[in-house]
């Protein structure tokens, strides 16, 4: 049996490292994020860098610290964004939540100190 | 059970004994054959199970006739007369299914029979080698049904099931054509099974399984329908 897919939602993603020209972390660095959705359900957003998980919510807005002690030496890292939605296929994997779209993001995030143990 | 029901089983079991004086031929039976079952309310269950699926399911199989087998102690105390005890096992299930690229949904309703019981058979024809038999028989018989649930989509599984049971008698009546040797005899049985439906009660919690619609109702299992096995009896001499 083929589902039926539904209107894909419309999803809009803004942060505010979106207008900031080479972010740079000192000590910590304040990453906020807006996700405005329509026809779908947001899931969840998790962020990470350096390889590490560094914020996970559920919410459509919020914010969290990029702090220096999260890399071992100064230097360019990329920060990853990952913002996941309903897909609205109407398979069984998205009735029960199962199955999300995502939208990408990544940002080059400098780093003027290191610090990880 | 009613009380012509309990008559009849005290009858045949007292029956035995008595003719032991007479008796000429003790014997064990196997039967092994295809019987159909009614079972109204599972199947109303599965059309209930599946208008309530998230998604648009198929029912894939509705409580279609299936195996029985049967094994019994006869004894022949009269050159026309067969009683004898024995147990009878008869299953039947259900299932309905979604399936779509991401994953499957599948609920399986396996319903089973357990009957112990007396019988009594009459030849009303008869040769040396053929006979043709009446037979009647009362059964005590517990039922169980599992019900179980099964969900699998985008790498996540999961399952749930429920068991319940009843217990009711039921009655059958049919005619049995044997071919008989010296110590074995060969036979063909066809009749039909009247089945007093007994109200499901769940195994662990021991509440009723009410009809989901109408709660003052209890769902039962009915394993009323035809019946037909081929027999064989292992004649001792005792």
């Amino acid at each position: 049996m083929d589902p039926v897919p539904g209107d894909p939602p419309v999803i809009a993603v803004t942060t505010n490292l979106d207008t900031v020209v080479d972010p740079v972390v000192t000590d910590s660095l304040e990453v906020t994020y807006e996700v405005l959705i329509e026809n779908g359900e947001f899931y969840v957003v998790e962020a990470f860098i350096a390889n590490q998980q560094i914020y996970l919510a559920d919410t459509t807005s919020g914010s969290f610290q990029i702090y220096s002690h999260l890399v071992y030496q100064p230097g360019t890292d990329t920060l990853y964004l990952n913002f996941y939605y309903s897909t609205n296929s109407n398979s069984l994997a998205d009735i029960f939540n199962l199955e999300a779209n995502v939208v990408d993001l990544k940002y080059p995030v400098s780093f003027l100190e290191g610090g990880a143990r | 059970m009613n009380k012509l029901g309990i008559r009849f089983l005290l009858g045949a079991l007292l029956l035995l004994p008595s003719f032991t004086i007479q008796a000429q031929r003790t014997g064990l039976q196997i039967a092994i054959g295809r019987a159909s079952f009614r079972m109204d309310d599972m199947k109303y269950l599965q059309e209930y199970i599946l208008s309530n699926y998230p998604v648009e399911g198929k029912i894939i199989s509705s409580f279609p006739s299936h195996n029985m087998v049967g094994v019994n102690l006869i004894r022949k105390p009269l050159p026309n007369i067969k009683v004898g005890v024995g147990y009878a096992f008869s299953t039947t299930g259900g299932k309905m299914n979604y399936t779509d690229y991401s994953g499957s949904l599948s609920t399986y309703i396996i319903a089973s029979s357990y009957r112990l019981g007396a019988f009594i058979s009459y030849d009303f024809l008869s040769s040396e080698r053929l006979d043709l038999a009446l037979f009647g028989r009362l059964d005590a018989n517990m039922s169980q049904t599992e019900l179980t649930t099964y969900l699998s989509a985008s790498g996540y599984s999961n399952s749930a099931s429920e068991k319940y049971r009843a217990i009711s008698p039921n009655g059958s009546v049919g005619f049995e054509l044997g071919y008989n040797l010296k110590n074995i005899s060969l036979g063909l049985e066809g009749g039909y099974l009247v089945d007093r439906p007994g109200s499901l009660e769940n195994v662990d919690n021991k509440r009723k399984f009410k009809d989901p619609v109408n709660n003052q109702r209890v769902l039962t299992t009915d394993w009323t329908g035809w019946r037909v096995a081929l027999k064989a009896n292992l004649w001792f001499s005792l």
